[in-house]
């Protein structure tokens, strides 16, 4: 029979892919100025009151120690996330900027870039919150780190932080979320069998060699540097439009990705970056729960990983016709699931043995870059504070390797696309390439 | 598009019951609370969960549709879909 370790209160064992969040993280730390971190922006159409929201957000905050926790070890080497006690104080990280007539060109996007390249403090610090008044727009800023949430829980977590605020501070809105996971140490078959299918889909992707953009090591640690594109309503219904009848009805993702694939393809090209075949990540999220509550912390992610090979990326119908079956393929065998599965088998591992192992297989070519679209507006309100929210978007730091990616989300029947790019990996003229191609190819 | 079960001998409420099962369960939601003329994105459901459905499609119906065009006249709904099934089974 097969012990069974509850999860007891102050402890939350770690997913398999909580952990490779992990050992993303300690990569970032050793190749970039900080670790694996994103950032939430809501763009505001009037400023809030910083008194307002500081004495909220201390009080909010309060109803969480799990932002204050850390990772251990079980004795059955099963790593978790070790919580304070519910009285542990959480200390507060809010910045404000004041921009003003010398602030730079780039207006909330240089301290929004300035704030998600800022390492956390130690190790119990997670989260860390800004607001910008800028000379005609103004936001408030959410840079979490990627071991505490998703992006989808990120969004969730700022959405109950509206709430809190919009009931004058009831306490209610964080009860009955879930806090517990199983320690997951049985099932073990299933594990390898699961291994065994990812096994076989990477091989399959690697045997082209994997096309990937040196990344040159600089005197310094190099911070991340961003685009947002904004497509509004009327723009993003158009894309919709275009995307149903290219690539089939609710295909938006496939389409979304081929334009940045034929992007990308431009870029490399031109850079002469040598042969082989795109290989590119793309989240995707398992959420299953009818209760969002119950999958708010941690990591509900999972991963796709598709080809593009060259010769597709200059051929759009091909080009999205492969996309669409290397998805169904890979829902077919429910490769996110087994990888979800799969990677538990990790868990034993040291994190600074994994941050080698993953640079091994591969010499370090993970990946050609990442792409991602959250289709779903997980942050449900349009006002926060008496202000309208005019815009959500998301600034994730890529992980390295690739350090360049393509992140979509929508809010509120808006389109956002950030890149997101390792200093010194892409130059401004490429990014600018990149946003040109995006703003006329979609 | 593959076409296979031709004998299959299933009616157009039979097969929008099936389907709307599997969206259901697909999208964590009561059958009951689906209307079959509800367009899917109506639903929440985005490229990866209508993938689901393409899947859950070809498991029951034996009909592999994610290289057919994927109109929204027969695509968008439950019932039109349940048609363009019943049409090409």
């Amino acid at each position: 029979m097969a012990f069974q370790y509850l999860s007891i209160k102050n402890r939350y064992y770690l997913s398999g892919f909580d952990w490779v969040m992990g050992v993303m993280d300690l990569i970032m730390k050793h190749t970039t100025c900080s670790g694996n971190a994103s950032q939430i922006v809501l763009m505001l159409d009037a400023p809030l009151d910083e008194i307002v929201v500081r004495k909220g957000l201390t009080q909010f905050l309060r109803l969480f120690p799990v932002i204050r926790g850390s990772v251990a070890r079980h004795y059955t080497l099963a790593p978790y996330w070790r919580m304070p006690d519910k009285d542990a104080a959480s200390p507060l990280t809010l910045t404000v900027t004041r921009l003003d007539d010398s602030s730079s060109g780039q207006g909330v996007l240089g301290p929004l870039t300035t704030f998600i390249n800022t390492p956390f403090q130690d190790k119990h610090d997670h989260l860390a919150f800004h607001l910008v008044y800028g000379r005609g727009e103004q936001c408030l800023a959410m840079t979490f780190d990627h071991r505490l949430f998703d992006a989808r829980g990120a969004e969730l977590f700022l959405g109950l932080f509206q709430q809190f605020l919009a009931s004058g501070g009831d306490a209610k809105v964080a009860q009955n979320i879930s806090l517990t996971r199983d320690i997951d140490l049985r099932g073990w078959k299933q594990k390898f069998l699961a291994g065994q299918t990812v096994n076989r889909r990477i091989v399959a992707l690697t045997k082209d060699r994997v096309r990937a953009v040196p990344l040159v090591q600089q005197g310094r640690m190099p911070g991340f540097q961003y685009r947002i594109i904004n497509f509004d309503r009327e723009e993003a219904a158009g894309i919709t439009t275009r995307a149903y009848a290219e690539a089939g009805y609710l295909m938006i993702m496939p389409y979304l990705f081929a334009r940045v694939a034929e992007s990308m393809h431009r870029i490399f090209e031109q850079r002469g970056v040598g042969s082989g075949a795109y290989v590119v990540p793309v989240s995707t999220d398992l959420r299953r729960a009818k209760d969002v509550r119950d999958e708010l912390f941690f990591n509900r992610n999972s991963m796709f990983f598709f080809q593009v090979k060259p010769t597709d990326a200059t051929d759009p119908k091909r080009l999205i016709a492969s996309l669409k079956e290397q998805m169904y393929q890979q829902v077919q065998i429910k490769f996110p699931e087994k990888l979800m599965e799969a990677s538990s088998l990790m868990r034993i591992f040291p994190l600074s043995l994994m941050r080698m192992a993953f640079h091994l297989p591969l010499e370090g070519k993970l990946a050609s870059y990442c792409f991602s679209h959250v289709s779903k507006d997980t942050f449900a309100s349009m006002d926060f504070l008496g202000a309208r929210i005019t815009n959500l978007f998301h600034m994730p730091r890529t992980p390295v390797p690739p350090g360049i990616g393509v992140f979509f989300n929508s809010f509120n029947g808006r389109l956002n696309a950030t890149i997101s790019c390792l200093e010194g990996a892409f130059s401004e003229e490429e990014i600018d390439a990149i946003e040109k191609d995006l703003r006329c190819s979609l | 598009m593959e076409v296979k079960n031709k004998d299959a001998k299933m009616t157009e409420q039979d097969i929008e019951s099936t389907l709307l099962e599997g969206i259901a369960s697909i999208i964590s939601a009561e059958k009951a609370s689906l209307a079959p003329d509800r367009p899917l994105h109506e639903l929440g459901i985005d490229s990866l969960g209508f993938v689901e459905i393409l899947v859950f499609i070809e498991k029951t119906f034996k009909l592999q549709l994610i290289q057919a065009d994927l109109t929204r006249k027969d695509f968008e709904t439950a019932r039109s879909l349940s048609s363009f099934i019943y049409r090409n089974l």
